[in-house]
């Protein structure tokens, strides 16, 4: 195939840092359990199911058992059946059975649906199943609420359109035997620790029904997969992670792109390499899809990929794009253009990472690391499921993280170290959820939320006006729903509305307020289907940005000023030689100015100032403290590149071990820390109080030191490049060296005391 | 967001360094209109506050219930016979109305909104009685809403405002929040009522519109509904009870207001002399609907034989169509013609009358080269609008064709000319 052209070209070799075939798996059977319906039986027969994967019956016996579990399972091993048939059961048993599904996206509750009712169609019984999210007619909702046995939807509908009418959802949750809760591993972060509390008040309103669910929850494979079901769920979790499910070997390479100037460390450009080898396996009609790390990188591709084959492939609609902020329909169409084979290529965000259904994909191109292990194998995993041989090749970006995990492929191929980590106490999200649940239940005295000091929230809040108490109870009382103000997945509730002004003002996308200073601030070229966008006026009062279609031959890129100030101090840990703590932040960053930045050459074409009001984010954060008599061994000027150096290996770094996107961190060094007067390096969260992240920080400090400390140490550049600590241009001719010093006192700081 | 994470901390510190009976709101004047809130000792917290005048507290299995009764001398006509024979309701049930209004504590419902005052009126010794079961605190609501339940289970027919979408399914949460259950006599919302009838004439069918317009009833000082669920905070913080006799008021109002319009609809199915015109054609709507068509058609006829010159336009064309359609669904071709035939030579509605009058020619009276000439001018009218209907032209388009098509190109083209 197109791969062996590729193999054999020595250029491409040279670069291979792994190439590692993952060997076919056999599949491992086990009879359908004993207790299973014999119309279920005969239902899987009639679809050519005569046994199932040993994962597959363990996880049904455990549910019938009435046991909470959490199934571990790669891409397509077919887990939907560890939940489907333990609830099928039950609703053959007890028609009056109701089921409760919840998928992180809209698009995946769909997709599920459709294989659900494959099965249920050859019951030959009367149960239904339905979508209930944003999208579903208001005719259809009473209709659902009384009759659905298994409603499908979503945290955030769950969040303001079930709970909080829960009264007209009697029947559902007066027979609710089971939850499902899949994708676990996408409820991390400020998304998890929402979504952590959403269930909580699940909890509380189907005990007022006095109905108990089983929990089956489904996961990537993540480090904690127990943990994380638990903390997000409040129970008891048993562990299903033995895979039964079969595989076609798949080869799995790394590709590192040649240094094209040593000294500065500059390599090839992985958005180009990427290209090139995507455009290999399309020419030789190999079906593939690219993954890009960012919106913008997608778009770049995608109009490189289109142009480059846009002879060979007749139209451009043979490679898509495919990331979050198209519209519905967009995506339905690509889904299905893949599937079909009428879409020969793809270029995407992690969008396509999550188990929507498109078909078996010949090959994979990661454009850079996509932030977590779990994520990479997901990609991986896009290409070839169950039989054939099929390929996936990482390209490294010149990212700290990807020169990191490009040189050490044993990390990679090692145990995964990812934890999801998700704080279901942050005060601000607990609050919001309190008042939620208040709402939804009067609240008794005593009653436990969570972790939090709950009766001082509910004085804060009867101050408000909010809560009001009567008798042993504490009442929602205010003209208000407090659902409706709070968004699961973002800071601000409130998104940016991109419209066309050429096109009858039709809306075109949407970005969320913290990104649009940086993507939509006025003159920035928007990417959006491969289409620039040149934003004329962006009206932040009124949440819009107006763009029209341009041809330019440059993108836009922002900058941001920061400065940070230290409230309050939770842990320390004053040990020799460097200090490191964790506490309570407020940063505050300024969009500054933005620069043009021509394509294929990316030299710098012109500037511009942003006026934008200045952002606040009071959140938690983890630092590094320089002691005066360990600063005074540098010099000044070097010790500021030194510190900068520090901040951006770290935080890559951090990623790593945190299981969370570049974009959740932000770093900022400073050489006279206003609140100590020595330096400091600070790693803050960027939602507002955090979510564990930089606790977790603060206690694995000594290990991604270390870790940071191999890559600087490990990286052939002279005095800084991207790869490492960042290009000397950054952090001076010094800054390496600087960095790397701080790092070997860093990486002895010893391991927390728990 | 990021103000408000300070603020919840330094608050959080602040009370707990603080002694709980020491707690005071500093800025609790939600409904305060001037006057200022020297709130006894001990403020509202669990229903302490002092109640409205004449209020009292009524026992229940499930403890006290606070009720403000009244009332009303009646004169006795209480004849429901055309409003049961068009609604299809029993007339001895609608000789039992309980008439139902209530106060919540927010707009947008959900399970957190609570009705904290329910008025009820019904026919009682020659008169009318009016009860306000009123809310004293969270934890009384047990209590009230068997008070409640207990006039729901012997009325004949529910009388509510708007209370199909809203009180109703309102209580039915509070019930189910309760774990309680009421019976569920027939209902009758006076909203679709005045919808239908007096639509026409009036900009909206607020209860206060209606008051005005049709019960000449006008309120003095009354309290908008959106400062309502303020109001009952504001009592529960404070305990002062003069802000709550705006919201007594105001829902007396609505509940008495609703017993007047029942008798009024009543009166205005009987007979239309006396009316307006416009409710004269929304009484011959609300008839057709509910199926009395030979009553409607009489109706139609009266307005269209002696409609005021300069009358409002819904009097021309709306009400010209409405008849013909009705006179050719009993098969008075002729009849139906020369209405719209009117209609048209008016222009009033000009595109459905058109379609209307086409459609009559075509298939009843089979003159086709009539029919090609209205779609045709009818066509040519809609050129000229600044903005074209689409639905229509696309009607008129389709008939076009099929008459072209019947009467063959050259005589259609000649009267396209000579139209």
């Amino acid at each position: 195939m197109a791969l062996d052209r590729l193999l054999v070209q020595d250029e491409f070799r040279r670069h291979l840092t792994l190439d590692h075939t993952l060997p076919a798996r056999q599949a491992r059977y086990a009879g359908l359990p004993d207790s299973l319906d014999v119309r279920l039986g005969h239902a899987l027969a009639a679809r050519g199911i005569s046994r199932l994967y040993t994962h597959q019956a363990e996880a049904t016996s455990l549910a019938l058992a009435g046991k909470d579990l959490v199934v571990v399972t790669p891409t397509a091993s077919g887990k939907t059946a560890c939940y489907n048939l333990p609830v099928l059961q039950a609703m053959l048993k007890d028609p009056e059975t109701r089921a409760l599904y919840l998928f992180p996206t809209k698009a995946l509750a769909q997709d599920q649906l459709a294989e659900l009712h494959g099965l249920v169609g050859e019951l030959k019984v009367d149960l239904k199943s339905y979508t209930y999210d944003g999208d579903t007619p208001v005719s259809a909702r009473q209709a659902i609420r009384q009759a659905g046995h298994i409603v499908v939807t979503n945290p955030d509908m769950l969040h303001t359109g079930v709970l909080p009418h829960h009264t007209r959802w009697v029947k559902l949750f007066a027979n609710l035997r089971y939850v499902v809760i899949d994708e676990l591993h996408a409820y991390r972060g400020v998304f998890g620790s929402h979504l952590a509390n959403v269930l909580r008040r699940l909890w509380r309103v189907c005990a007022f029904y006095d109905s108990h669910p089983v929990v089956i929850c489904c996961s990537a494979t993540i480090a904690n997969p127990k943990e994380l079901a638990e903390r997000l769920t409040g129970r008891a979790m048993t562990l299903v992670d033995d895979n039964g499910a079969p595989s076609g070997p798949k080869r799995l390479l790394f590709y590192n792109p040649p240094v094209v100037n040593r000294e500065l460390g500059i390599r090839r450009s992985s958005t180009l390499e990427s290209q090139r080898i995507a455009e290999a396996f399309l020419r030789g009609g190999v079906q593939t899809i690219v993954f890009g790390r960012t919106r913008l990188q997608v778009e770049i591709l995608l109009s490189y990929l289109q142009q480059s084959l846009a002879n060979r492939l007749g139209k451009t609609g043979a490679v898509r794009g495919y990331r979050g902020g198209y519209l519905p329909l967009q995506r339905r169409e690509i889904e299905h253009g893949l599937r079909d084979g009428s879409v020969r290529g793809v270029v995407s965000t992690n969008a396509l990472e999550l188990g929507i259904d498109i078909g078996h994909l010949d090959a994979a191109v990661l454009c850079g690391y996509p932030g977590t292990i779990a994520s990479a194998w997901q990609q991986i995993g896009r290409a070839g499921r169950r039989r054939g041989a099929a390929a996936a090749v990482y390209v490294a970006s010149s990212s700290p993280l990807d020169q990191y995990l490009v040189n050490h492929p044993e990390y990679f191929l090692g145990r995964d170290p990812e934890q999801g980590l998700i704080d279901p106490d942050n005060l601000l999200i607990l609050s919001a959820h309190l008042q939620a649940a208040t709402f939804e239940l009067p609240l008794t005295n005593g009653e436990p939320f969570g972790q939090a000091p709950v009766a001082e929230l509910l004085r804060i809040l009867e101050e408000d006006g909010a809560v009001h108490q009567a008798g042993d109870a504490w009442h929602w009382s205010a003209d208000a729903f407090p659902a409706e103000g709070v968004s699961l997945r973002s800071a601000n509730a409130d998104n940016v509305v991109i419209v066309d002004v050429t096109r009858g003002a039709s809306v075109v996308g949407e970005m969320d307020q913290f990104s649009a200073p940086v993507f939509l601030h006025e003159e920035a070229i928007y990417l959006h289907e491969g289409r620039q966008y040149h934003v004329d006026r962006l009206d932040w009062e009124e949440k819009k940005a107006y763009v029209r279609p341009v041809k330019v031959d440059y993108y836009t890129d922002a900058n941001l000023a920061v400065s940070i100030k230290v409230l309050e101090t939770f842990q320390s840990r004053p040990a020799e030689p460097l200090a490191v703590h964790h506490g309570e932040v407020r940063v505050t960053a300024l969009p500054t100015i933005f620069k043009k930045i021509r394509f294929h050459t990316h030299e710098n074409i012109g500037s511009g100032p942003i006026s934008l009001p200045e952002q606040q984010l009071h959140t938690t954060a983890f630092w590094l403290e320089i002691p005066a008599d360990v600063a005074r061994q540098f010099p000044r000027a070097a010790m500021q590149g030194g510190l900068q150096g520090l901040a951006n290996v770290i935080t890559q770094v951090a990623c790593l071990f945190l299981m969370c996107d570049a974009r959740d961190l932000g770093a900022y060094a400073e050489t006279r820390a206003p609140h100590t007067g020595t330096p400091a390096v600070f790693v803050y969260e960027r939602y507002p109080g955090g979510v564990g992240m930089s606790a977790r920080l603060f206690e694995t400090a000594g290990a991604v030191m270390a870790a940071a400390h191999d890559l600087v140490s490990e990286c052939g550049c002279e005095s800084g490049c991207p790869s490492c600590v960042g290009p000397a241009l950054e952090v001076g001719e010094e800054g390496k060296a600087v960095a790397l010093r701080l790092l070997e006192l860093a990486a002895l700081v010893p391991a927390p005391v728990r | 967001m990021t103000a408000d994470l300070v603020a919840l901390r330094e608050r959080i510190a602040a009370i707990a360094a603080r002694p709980r009976s020491s707690l005071t709101s500093p800025s609790t004047s939600g409904g305060g209109q001037g006057q200022g809130f020297s709130s006894p000792s001990g403020r509202g917290r669990g229903g302490g506050g002092r109640l409205p005048a004449n209020c009292s507290e009524e026992a229940t299995p499930f403890g006290p219930v606070v009720a403000r009764r009244e009332w009303f001398p009646d004169d006795g006509d209480h004849d429901v016979e055309a409003l049961s024979t068009c609604l299809g309701l029993a007339p001895g049930d609608l000789r039992r109305p309980l008439f139902l209004d209530t106060e919540t504590t927010g707009l947008s419902g959900g399970t957190g909104t609570v009705a904290f005052l329910v008025g009820l009126a019904w026919r009682e010794a020659d008169g009318l009685t009016l009860a306000q079961y009123f809310l004293r605190d969270f934890n009384q609501e047990n209590a009230l809403l068997w008070a409640v339940g207990r006039c729901v289970s012997e009325a004949g027919v529910l009388v509510s405002y708007n209370g199909r979408c809203f009180d109703w399914p309102l209580l039915q949460t509070r019930l189910v929040m309760r774990r309680a259950a009421w019976p569920s006599p027939p209902h009758l919302d006076l909203l679709t009522l005045a919808r239908r009838i007096f639509r026409p004439r009036l900009p909206d069918c607020a209860l206060q519109t209606i008051e005005q317009a049709v019960l000449d009833l006008h309120r003095a000082d009354d309290l908008p509904g959106s400062l309502i669920p303020s109001r009952y905070f504001a009592w529960l913080r404070d305990g002062d009870p003069h802000v709550l006799d705006p919201v007594f008021t105001h829902n007396r109002q609505d509940v008495l207001s609703m017993a007047l319009l029942l008798a009024r609809f009543e009166g205005v199915l009987r007979g239309a002399d006396d009316l307006h015109p416009l409710d004269r054609f929304g009484r011959a709507r609300f008839l057709e609907l509910r199926g009395f068509h030979d009553d409607a058609i009489q109706e139609y006829r009266q307005l269209w034989r002696y409609r005021p010159k300069g009358a409002q336009p819904v009097l021309g064309g709306a009400l010209g169509l409405r008849l013909a359609r009705l006179l050719r669904r009993q098969g008075r071709w002729e009849e139906a013609r020369s209405v719209l035939e009117e209609c048209w030579r008016t222009q009033s509605y000009p595109y459905p009358v058109a379609i209307e009058l086409a459609k009559l020619l075509e298939h009843q009276a089979r003159d086709l080269n009539a029919a090609r000439r209205i779609v045709g001018d009818a066509l040519r009218l809609l050129a000229m609008a600044v903005v074209p209907n689409v639905q229509w032209q696309e009607d008129l388009e389709r008939r076009q064709r099929r008459l072209d098509r019947r009467l063959g190109p050259d005589d259609a083209r000649t009267f396209a000319l000579t139209g």
